[in-house]
Formats: structure tokens, sequence, C-alpha cells
């Protein structure tokens, strides 16, 4: 019996193991909200697909984000949204690689009617592993619905990424030759993988019960509005959504730490050298001058 | 002096012109011709005005004073910060005028002749209309070196003392202005008399630094003190700038170094007190305080295009002194401009094209550096006391 259904068992035992696997991957992927909002009956009949580019190049880019949400047999009349009553707005968060600065969106109208940075303060000079502030922004979106869908005006907002802490570039690259590194944070060109998370789409709708919400679905607090009161906070309902990405990566350039005595001695050698070769200049011509000094002079002063 | 006075108007309309021009830029264009500095001052200023401190405005490391003069930009007009930094700009140049006309008096054509290059020089003409302030401490500098010249050692200390406080890299400025009023016969012993001129010139400096920064820590305290000198004092610049020793910085960043730190500060003082102690005369003020701020900037940890206003607005008052072929003066300005721009090329292509180009960052950094030392040892060994 035992060896007859014994392949069996194994195998069954095999198939187990590996749903179990998958299953575990899939809720892994699955957002904490996008489970709790399955008895949200807000969310319900939303469709929801944000849209972000990083565009330009270098430490200081923008990101592009869009959002599309069809609507179909939602408990959210369309003239909700259509009125101003519902709306839509993105809640972000950095980590110290990027920072969003404050003053630049408060200097630029259109970025002020739209984002606003709730941090209290941003850390805008440090590198990114002395960087005590992480950016939180509240991105409210302006809705442009038409039949049943929902399509947002496109945000640019301008991001700033650190200084990256310096790498060895060669052990990189051994890593990478000897296949002990398929694929890291760090490229061997000498560039660092910086991730820029998404973010969460948040939903609110004016005179709402509040009760009923809360109830029902995953709440996540935030300001009421770009323009309102920073101490008045507001329940929005976190809306799960689809995504051209699981998060942008974005390469940063590094310096490189194999270099580093190169650079220390040949840096401290040519200061040496400038230093020297300007204080025998002064000591030569301090010298011709005293010379000078002890003959007349024939034209010093013109009167 | 009628002709001085033309060239001024000209040169005000010119930096008008600019401002305008920046103005339109500004509504019109992505890439903004104001600096991102005026926008630091006005938004302190705005602090000012609710009654707050300027230091709330993140990276305002400047005196209070700053911030009060441009306090109308919130309340009156977004550019009279610029107005004011225009005015001062005009006023270096009018100081040019003074000084290099009491050198070399009766004659005017020098004095006209030298102011023409900061009236009309496009680099600090840009640098004022963007909005940064580095006009009032350039204006502070050669009101300095003009007072000392008509021997005003009391209003010499006042104005010194004063860019102190504004600026401090104009420290080491006393030295050749102290050493200078020293006793005709010199020796080492001499640095220690007290001349009636050299008691003048520390007790104007005494009051021109101590009043204003009682009067600023009065106001803001201990963050005053910390925002404005300290901060500066103990500043780690590891971005990339001009500084040769931003990569060799940014790579031990993380090794806190008393050596490191110590050899980079030491060239620095021993240049700066070696050109005072070698040149101590009156005669030689002016040459010495460029040397010295020439020096302070190449040798500095942190470097940036606005800090080249700092030597350059000296250079017209020594103009007469040199003697030095245009075709050879022509030969460094081209280095001087070449150098800049090769380290501009990577450092454009590290910042926004995102290109792993700081090995060449910093071998530009290392070229510019020598340009400049070169162009300096050229400065030097053409300085004459007198060529006229």
């Amino acid at each position: 019996m035992s060896g007859k259904y014994g392949s069996t068992w194994l195998g069954f035992c095999f198939l187990l193991i590996a749903s179990c696997q998958f299953g575990v991957q899939c809720v892994r992927f699955l957002d904490t909200s996008e489970i709790l909002q399955r008895n949200c009956s807000y969310v319900r009949g939303l469709h929801a697909n944000l849209i972000r580019f990083i565009t330009k190049e270098g430490f200081h880019r923008d990101l592009e984000d869009t959002v599309e949400v069809t609507v179909t047999n939602s408990p959210i009349p369309m003239s909700h949204f259509t009125s101003g009553e519902c709306f839509f707005a993105i809640l972000g968060k950095f980590r110290p690689d990027v920072f969003v600065d404050p003053y630049e969106i408060e200097q630029n109208p259109v970025l002020y009617d739209s984002i606003r940075v709730l941090n209290n303060w941003t850390d805008l000079e440090n590198p990114m592993w002395l960087a005590v502030s992480n950016t939180t922004v509240f991105v409210q979106l302006t809705a442009v619905p038409t039949g049943n869908l929902i399509a947002t005006v496109e945000v640019k907002m301008p991001i700033h990424f650190r200084y990256q802490r310096p790498v060895s570039h060669s052990r990189l690259k051994n890593r990478l030759s000897s296949n002990r590194l398929v694929s890291g944070p760090i490229n061997p060109g000498g560039y660092v993988a910086v991730n820029i998370p998404l973010p969460k789409l948040l939903l609110r709708c004016e005179n709402w019960d509040l009760m009923a919400v809360e109830e029902q679905c995953h709440t996540v607090p935030a300001v009421c509005s770009r323009h309102g009161d920073k101490d008045e906070m507001c329940s929005w309902i976190s809306v799960p959504f689809k995504s051209n990405s699981k998060g942008n990566t974005v390469f940063i350039p590094v310096g490189d730490t194999d270099s580093r005595v190169l650079v220390t001695v040949l840096t401290l050698l040519v200061v040496l050298g400038g230093k020297v070769f300007l204080l025998m200049t002064l000591v030569r011509e301090h010298r011709r001058h005293k010379i000078q000094d002890s003959q007349p002079e024939p034209r010093e002063h013109l009167d | 002096m009628s002709s001085i006075l033309k060239h001024l108007a000209v040169g005000l309309v010119l930096r008008l012109g600019f401002l305008l021009y920046g103005l339109y830029q500004d509504s019109a264009s992505v890439v903004k011709y104001t600096d991102i500095d005026y926008s630091v001052y006005s938004d302190a200023a705005k602090y000012v005005v609710d009654g707050k401190s300027p230091y709330l405005r993140e990276t305002y490391r400047y005196t209070p004073i700053l911030a009060w003069i441009l306090t109308p930009n919130s309340v009156l007009l977004a550019s009279y910060g610029k107005i004011v930094f225009l005015l001062f700009d005009l006023l270096t140049s009018y100081l040019i005028y003074l000084i290099v006309r009491h050198e070399t008096r009766p004659s005017d054509i020098w004095s006209v002749s030298c102011s023409y290059l900061w009236i009309y020089n496009p680099l600090p003409i840009v640098i004022c209309t963007r909005g940064s302030s580095e006009s009032i401490i350039l204006c502070i500098v050669l009101a300095v070196l003009y007072f000392f010249h008509v021997e005003a050692y009391v209003l010499t200390g006042l104005f010194y003392g004063f860019s102190v406080h504004f600026k401090p890299y104009t420290l080491p400025h006393i030295l050749p202005l102290y050493l200078s009023l020293g006793p005709a016969q010199s020796s080492w012993k001499s640095i220690f008399y007290l001349t009636s001129s050299r008691l003048k010139l520390i007790l104007g400096s005494a009051v021109g630094f101590a009043l204003p920064t009682a009067i600023c820590y009065y106001f803001y305290g201990q963050e005053f003190l910390q925002e404005t000198y300290f901060y500066h004092a103990t500043r780690k610049d590891i971005k990339h700038n001009f500084s040769l020793y931003f990569y060799l910085l940014y790579l031990n960043s993380e090794n806190n170094s008393l050596f490191l730190k110590l050899v980079s500060f030491l060239p620095q003082i021993v240049l700066l007190s070696t050109v005072a102690i070698l040149f101590p005369s009156k005669k030689h003020a002016s040459f010495c305080i460029f040397v010295q701020t020439y020096c302070f900037v190449i040798f500095n940890k942190v470097c940036t295009s606005q800090y080249f206003l700092w030597y350059l607005s000296i250079l017209p008052v020594l103009i007469p002194k040199l003697k030095i072929k245009w075709t050879h003066a022509a030969i460094l300005l081209v280095v001087w401009y070449f150098a800049q721009f090769a380290w501009l090329l990577p450092a454009y292509y590290l910042e926004f094209e995102g290109r792993n180009t700081f090995m060449y960052v910093w071998l530009e950094s290392i070229a510019f550096f020598c340009a400049n030392i070169g162009i300096l040892v050229q400065i030097i060994k053409s300085y004459h006391k007198s060529t006229l």
C-alpha cells in the first residue's frame, strides 16, 4: 500500500508545499489595504490605475503621476466626482535617498496648488547616510470625469536625490563575475539603485457617513485638502490600484572607494605642490621688492 | 568726475535691464534666472516680518542684518533686494574708481578705466541681478581698502569689523592691515608695537564686529552664532564643487580624520600669513588682501563660482600696478575661463545627466586649481609697487 501510494503521497506533499509557497508569494504581493478593502463597498466598482514615470536624469528629476479610474457599478454616483464632492489624492512616503524641497513647491504656483509636504522639516543638504528626515507628500488630484472614466490631471513633482555612501566598485564587479551577485542594489558601473516606493491612492467624499466608512474600509488619516489646516485630519479610504511598475528604480552615481588612496594622496600632493610654488614665488618677489625699495623710485607718485 | 558718473548711470541702466530680463525669464521659462539664494533671503526676510527668526528658513546661514535689509521684499516689492544688490555693485565700481584715483592722481584715466572693469563686467552684473548678496560684502571690502588708503583708520576698522561680521572669510585681512601700520624700523618685535594707527584700527575693528554681532546675538542668541559662524567653520560639503578637496572629502566622509582636517586647513593659514608678513607695507595692502583672498578661495574646502568675485573685485585696484602685456593678460583670462568650462562639463553630466563622472570632475578640479595657481603666480610676478 505504502509502496503503491508512496509516490502519490510524495507528489501530493510536493504540490502542497509548492502551492503554499505560491500562496505566500501571492499574499506578499497583495497590499494589506487591498485585503482589507475587500469588504469596503465604497471602493467596489472603482478600478484604479496609477501611471508613474520618472523623467529627467541625474540628481534632480520629476515624478509624473496620473491616475485613471474606471467606475462600474460603484455605490458612489459619478455625479459626486463631477461635482467635486468626491476626490482623489496621493500620499507618498520617500526614503532618505530622496527628498522633495518644500520651498521649491511653495514658489511654484502650479505645484503649490496641488502638492503639500507634510513633514515639518526637510533636510535639504545632507547625504543619504546623514539625512534625518523622510519626506511625506500629499498630492491632491484634479479629476476630469468623462463617461465612466475619471482621469486625473498629471502631476509633475520635482524630486532630488541625495549623495550615496561611496562603495568599492571592483568588489561588486568580482561578485558579479563570480555569479555570487546576480542582481543587486548596485550596478558595477558605479551606480546605486534607489527605489521610489509606490504611494497610496486615497479617496474621500464630503458628507459621507464616516462611521459606516470606518467600519467597512481601511482608512488612512491625512490632511483634509491641499490648503486645509495641517492639524485637521480626515479619514481617507485607501483605494487598491494597479500600476505600470512596482516602484521605480533609479540609478544614481556613487563614488568609488577603490580610488580613495589615489585621490587622497594625489590631492594632498597637488595642494602641497601648489602651496610650495606660491610660497617660493612670494619669497622671490619679496626679495625683488626689497631690492627695488633700496633703489630710488623715479615715478612712484605723479603728484 | 562727471565721466565716471556717466558710466555709473550707464551701468545702472544696464543692470536694471538685466533685472527686467530676469523677471521676464522667471515668468516665461522653466529655467529660472533668479538665484536660489535669493528665495532663501526673501523667505528669511518674510519670517522677520512675521516677527520670527530668519533661521527658521533652512539653509539661511547669513547675518540677520541681511534679512532685515530685505524685509521690503515681502511687503513692498519682490525685486527690492535685487535693486539693493545692484546699487551695492555700482558702489563697488565707484570705490574701485576712488581707490585707483587716490593712487594715480591727478590722472583720471587709470581710475575710470579700472572702474570700467567692474561697471561693464558681465559676471558681477549677472550675479547681482540674479539676487546674490555678494555685492554687499565686496563693497564693504573695497570700502576697507579705500579708507585704509586715505588713512582713516577708525573707519577702516569699523568697515573691516563689519565685513567679518557679514562674511567671516575677510578675517585674515587684519594681518596685512595691522602689520603695515607698524613703525618705520620693522623687526619681528614691531608686531607688538601699538602705534596710534594700529590702535585706531583695532578699536574700530572691535566695535565694527562686536556691535552688530551683539545686536544679532541679543535677538537670536546661540542660533545666530551657530548658523552664521560655527556652521562655516565646521562645514563639510561633499557635493561636487570647484574645490579640489571635494572628492577626497566625499570618499573619506566616514573617517572623521583630524589629519585630513589639518592638512586641508594648514595651507590656507600658512599662505595667508606669509603674504602679510612678507609685504607689510601700506602700499602693498591691496596686493596682500588680493593674494590672501585668492589663496583662500582656491585652497578652500568649498568653492563655488560666487567665491570668484571675492578676489575679482580687488583685481581692478591692482591693474595699474601690474606690469603685464595685454596679450599675456588675455591668455591668463582664457586659461581661467577654459579651466572653469572644462570643470563644468563633467559636473553637468554628473548632476543633470546622472553619469558617473566623479573622477573627471575631480581631475578637472585639480586642473582648475593648477590653472589658478599659475594665474596667481603670474599676477604676483607682474606686480610692481608702482608701474605708473
